[in-house]
């Protein structure tokens, strides 16, 4: 159960050997990795062609040499890359190639990342919204469905890395903050996916990625949750909100119920690892330089409590 | 410029002397002393008499035999008194009787806090809300001229002892989650009672305890409120919050833009001491015990950033 931090804002702001030199300062372990920045998803969007748009589309040879360097700088500073997040949203309202292309990137980041011993890839699934008029609820489950099954093939030919779908509020679009329910934030329908996908797969291949805060704006607890998806478990995105913003900042300055989230994972006996999403918290528009490394180190702390708790 | 911050939480949550070890012991050199506890405003709202209802109705022996206890626990500590908290409010609509029994209390806090070395006494005027439906604007100002104004005679016999007029909000009892200014939010008439009232003492015996996080739920910049009341500026209230409630987070969670204070007390040469209101969050019943040290040594490392900023 190792202590991990997304890299994302931090190495945008401050470049790979800050970045990861202060988190390693901190006493992290390890890194959720932030692949999502592979594309850029309003670039894909506009695009006439889909090509040209992400390192993934490239040979495996041209993609390691793409990210030696960041890889090298992880290494040197003993960050062990646990999980790793997809480039979303795999969906675009009326462009089923888009759905399509993401799949292909998909399928090509598998064996990149299980060949650097990665557990868990998140990719996110697609959530009807209001602007979607012609979208039904069934048929953005059919295309969620439809990505993860795609990817079976790969990830039966992988030694350590599964996927972890997530679950995800959407905005609504008429209410100022407010929040609908979005793929997998009902825990019996995420858990029936996950079952019928390892069943196809033959073997566990496919888990959840528990997003706190995504759960936390939809005033869902944790205890309705949790129980319901056990050890489908496989990853987390720890961060906290107030309720009317999905806002990515650290444990215990929000509405999250930290102590109900501690007891349940417990109670599964969750043996993944502690990982944080609190991008937002960590970016240079929110904090100076000088005051990073002190919350970083908070984080830390914050994470060998829970650690703690969890493992009783 | 000392690192400080409130007490009330810790010291009831863990007894006067460990209350002051932890904070010690997270690097915090004075204290806000939380004497806003000196009555319990219910209790004064529903007394027949007002008496008996405060340990500052007696004797300058008895109020000093009261505290002797927490101030050797202060003393052992080394931990300065920067500021105290006066209790509030001094005001119950239709009642003047229960002003007047404030302005008694607060005469009898000036000498006692003066014989200690305290600085600045914060007092809480009064703003009017919509439950207030006879009263005018003019009445309040009346009222709160009269509150500070009959302080004038203790303040000139003291050595060191100031009152600060605090910055506030109002609730908005009609919008959820909706404020309205209060007393000393508007700098220029802020700056104008400081002004009239020293200008009446004949000396410094007032000015502004600036409160971060009041400014914040009106809206109010720092850079329309610091430049005008300058040097006037005697204290702190530190504290942040997302702008829908007076949450008293630490800094750098929510909306308050602490680059701009920086460099506004900067440009006025703030002189006086850099003081946390955050008790309401780093407190007992929203953090785990094992966590609290973590937070406060968070605070208190903010804290060093800010004073070499605006020391700069």
């Amino acid at each position: 159960m190792k202590i991990a931090i997304q890299t994302e804002t931090l190495a945008k702001h401050y470049g790979y050997e800050d970045a990861y030199g202060m988190m390693r300062e901190a006493g992290f372990e390890a890194v959720d990795w932030n692949v999502d920045t592979s594309w850029d998803f309003d670039a894909l969007v506009k695009a006439e062609k889909l090509e040209g748009l992400c390192i993934f589309e490239k040979p495996i040879e041209e993609v390691r040499a793409h990210y030696a360097h960041e890889l090298s700088v992880l290494k040197k500073n003993g960050l062990e890359i646990v999980q790793a997040h997809a480039p979303m949203g795999c969906f675009c309202y009326k462009r089923p190639e888009i759905t399509e292309y993401a799949i292909q990137i998909y399928k090509k980041m598998i064996p990149f990342l299980d060949e650097l011993g990665v557990k868990y890839m998140i990719v996110h699934g697609v959530t009807k919204d209001e602007m979607m008029e012609d979208l039904t609820y069934d048929e953005a489950n059919r295309i969620s469905y439809h990505v993860y099954e795609s990817l079976i093939p790969e990830l039966q030919q992988a030694k350590t890395l599964k996927v972890c779908m997530e679950n995800l509020p959407t905005d609504t679009h008429i209410i100022e903050e407010g929040f609908w329910e979005g793929c997998c934030s009902d825990p019996h329908i995420a858990a029936r996916w996950i079952d019928e996908l390892n069943k196809k797969a033959g073997r566990e291949c496919f888990g959840l990625c528990l997003d706190t805060g995504h759960l936390n704006v939809l005033r869902r607890p944790f205890y309705s949750y949790i129980p319901a998806m056990g050890k489908r478990i496989l990853a987390l995105h720890l961060h906290d909100n107030m309720q009317n913003s999905d806002s990515h900042l650290m444990p215990y300055v929000g509405a999250v119920r930290w102590e109900d989230f501690l007891e349940e994972m417990r109670k599964i006996g969750y043996g993944g690892d502690i990982s944080f999403e609190t991008c937002a918290q960590t970016s240079k528009n929110r904090l100076p330089r000088r005051v990073t490394p002190v919350l970083l180190s908070a984080m830390h702390d914050i994470g060998e409590y829970f650690r703690k708790q969890i493992q009783g | 410029m000392k690192i400080c911050t409130t007490t009330g939480t810790y010291t009831a949550h863990y007894g006067i002397r460990e209350g002051y070890r932890v904070i010690r012991e997270a690097g915090f050199e004075g204290i806000d002393w939380s004497l806003d506890n000196a009555w319990d405003y219910h209790k004064v709202i529903a007394a027949e008499k007002l008496e008996n209802l405060s340990i500052f109705e007696k004797s300058q022996e008895e109020i000093a035999a009261h505290y002797a206890e927490e101030l050797a626990a202060i003393r052992e500590n080394g931990l300065r008194i920067c500021q105290a908290h006066a209790p509030f409010e001094g005001f119950c609509y239709g009642r003047p009787e229960v002003t007047e029994y404030a302005i008694s209390i607060y005469k009898n806090m000036i000498p006692f806090l003066d014989r200690l070395g305290v600085r600045n006494l914060i007092i809480h005027g009064m703003t009017k809300n919509e439950k207030m439906v006879d009263l005018s604007y003019e009445d309040t100002v009346r009222i709160n001229l009269h509150m500070y104004e009959s302080l004038i005679p203790e303040l000139q016999k003291a050595k060191t002892l100031r009152v600060c007029l605090e910055n506030l909000p109002t609730d908005n009892f009609i919008l959820a989650r909706g404020f309205w200014e209060g007393c000393c939010t508007d700098p220029h008439v802020a700056a104008e009672w400081v002004d009239y009232l020293n200008e009446k003492a004949g000396k410094e015996c007032f000015g502004i305890c600036m409160d971060t996080g009041h400014l914040n739920v009106i809206r109010k910049p720092f850079y329309t409120y610091v430049p005008v009341l300058g040097k006037r500026i005697f204290a702190l209230h530190l504290h942040d919050n997302m702008q829908n409630s007076d949450s008293h987070l630490i800094p750098y969670v929510g909306a308050v833009k602490w680059d701009d204070l920086i460099e506004q007390l900067r440009a006025v040469g703030y002189e006086g001491d850099i003081s946390f209101e955050i008790g309401a969050h780093v407190r007992p019943d929203r953090l785990p015990d094992a966590l609290i040290p973590i937070f406060l040594g968070v605070v208190r490392e903010i804290g060093e950033y800010f004073r070499d900023q605006i020391q700069k």
